[in-house]
């Protein structure tokens, strides 16, 4: 098995696991948050919450403009 | 207006404006463009809607996950998306950092460009970036409380 395929199973295996919780926060709320709730108790924090949006925002550009 | 047309509307502009976006190539004017105007917006957003200080909006958190009808939390569950944000990162910061070619250690801008290359799959990346900023912006803001 290659180098690049051994990389793209563990990017996959990342991929699934955030479906996985992302499913689970719908049948398990108490178990795994919400994606929104989760974001919600990030944005109560001053310092958190200007990190979080400044990183949204660079992601965006890194991803669809630079 | 009421909540359901107002979502139907900006789904419908979310949904446009991601297929235009999406259009676009990366290193263009056109990009920097559309990528630029939505992150104003998100940045005029969170400038305008979100309160100073963060005391209400963490008051109403605490308060909503000690209501009745939230179910009572086993452990800690934000600890899941702790877990896998650490695994994407050293995951991220691995691939970027070690010798060899980006073939064979891909990031997840490797990733993103391959996904980039479908014009409906880019449509989908973007509308997810713009619904998450605005789930974001939503989130912090002063009248969150009063619509939920």
């Amino acid at each position: 098995m290659s180098v690049s395929t051994i990389s793209y199973i563990v990017w996959a295996a990342i991929g699934v696991l955030a479906l996985g919780l992302w499913g689970l926060s719908y049948l398990r709320p108490n178990v795994v948050a919400h994606p929104s709730d989760a974001v919600g108790q990030l944005v109560t924090r001053p310092v958190v919450r200007v990190l979080l949006v400044l990183g949204f925002m660079w992601f965006g550009w890194h991803l669809f403009a630079r | 207006m009421r909540l359901r047309t107002r979502s139907a509307i900006l789904l419908a502009g979310g949904v446009g404006y991601s297929l235009i976006a999406a259009s676009t190539t990366p290193f263009t004017l056109p990009a920097d463009f559309l990528t630029g105007a939505a992150v104003v917006a998100m940045a005029v957003l969170v400038s305008v809607r979100w309160p100073v200080r963060t005391r209400k909006i963490r008051a109403r958190a605490a308060s909503a996950s000690a209501s009745a009808s939230a179910p009572r939390p086993l452990g800690h569950p934000y600890l899941p998306w702790l877990g896998l944000v650490v695994v994407f990162v050293a995951w991220e910061l691995f691939n970027y950092l070690v010798h060899g070619s980006r073939a064979n250690h891909p990031t997840f801008s490797s990733i993103t460009d391959a996904i980039d290359r479908f014009y409906l799959l880019k449509t989908l990346l973007f509308l997810g970036w713009l619904a998450g900023g605005l789930e974001i912006v939503r989130r912090g803001s002063r009248s969150q409380g009063r619509r939920t």
